[in-house]
């Protein structure tokens, strides 16, 4: 069984690198790209260990070569079933390589929730409860109503928060090939793609920045996952 | 698995740790997310899916989820 860390179009030196379940790392000659692989007995079963093991080896292989990463769980029977899964995507596969090879990313996030200044408050045109129009209003369609601007009171704090981030850390801007914001597992956060050898330089940056405004926590350098 | 073999997993897992996300919670579910959830995506044997769904991933959502939740695996 074939455990699949990254793709590569110039091989690294892996040799004692060890990934999961401390199995070396090698590098599988796959065409156009090259394969970062461990291989084992057994299908290793997913835990978060393993997942961390897999996280810390395709890190060292992405800091040391021209790498994209894989995400967790690529397990193949052998080399030929890998070579056939890897030639079904060949391009996209290939155009992934090319575009986050030699990068790693840093991440930004508030941590908890930044509520705005001004309270968000009901919509203007919510008619009271003693409204007697507001009491001909069936039931199911009040209770829509009211889902609809508590629904657009979480978006207008979200969108607030993504602001205030923005704002936060947009002295990390200069220093990345591209910036993408979206809403990650513990609300919104910037990625920034930066070169390698600028990645450690970016985060220490951005710890500067989490220093003086509690409100950051930063991530990584990591393998540029959101970018592939 | 001895205990000498137990005790250097143990230590391999710590070391990642730090070298990941500095042995803190704080980014940790920022990272396995990445792991679990983005990167390249090369389809396995066909026993890894079923209608287009990645039984190893949801798999991995499972038992990682498994492992947070009270009374979870460890």
């Amino acid at each position: 069984m074939i455990h699949l860390y990254a793709l590569t179009d110039d091989p690294p030196a892996v040799g004692g690198l060890t990934g999961v379940d401390d199995a070396l790392l090698r590098v599988m000659d796959a065409g156009d790209l090259h394969a970062v692989i461990s291989e084992h007995d057994q299908p290793p079963r997913a835990t978060r260990d393993r997942a961390l093991a897999h996280a810390a080896a395709t890190l060292a292989v992405c800091r040391i070569g021209h790498a994209a990463p894989v995400r967790y769980g690529a397990q193949h029977a052998d080399e030929t079933a890998l070579r056939a899964a890897l030639d079904e995507r060949a391009a996209r596969l290939r155009a992934s390589v090319d575009r986050v090879a030699g990068h790693l990313e840093v991440v930004v996030r508030f941590d908890g929730d930044v509520a705005p200044v001004e309270p968000v408050t009901a919509s203007a045109d919510a008619a009271s409860p003693d409204d007697p129009a507001e009491q001909s209003v069936p039931a199911g369609r009040a209770y829509l109503e009211d889902r609809l601007r508590q629904q657009r009171a979480e978006e207008a704090v979200r969108l607030h928060a993504a602001d205030a981030l923005r704002e936060a850390t947009a002295a990390l801007d200069a220093w990345a090939a591209e910036v993408t914001e979206h809403d990650g597992p513990q609300g919104p956060e910037r990625c920034l793609l930066v070169v390698t050898k600028d990645a450690d330089a970016v985060a220490a940056a951005a710890q500067e920045l989490a220093g003086e405004d509690h409100r950051i926590v930063v991530g990584g350098p990591w393998p540029p996952y959101t970018f592939v | 698995m001895s205990d000498n073999e137990s005790a250097r997993r143990v230590s391999t897992t710590a070391a990642n740790e730090t070298t990941l996300h500095g042995g803190g919670e704080t980014t940790l579910v920022d990272l396995l997310d990445r792991v679990i959830d983005r990167g390249v995506v090369v389809h396995g044997d066909l026993v890894l899916g079923v209608a287009g769904v990645d039984l190893v991933h949801v798999g991995v959502r499972l038992v990682l989820r498994g492992v947070d939740e009270p009374g979870g695996m460890r």
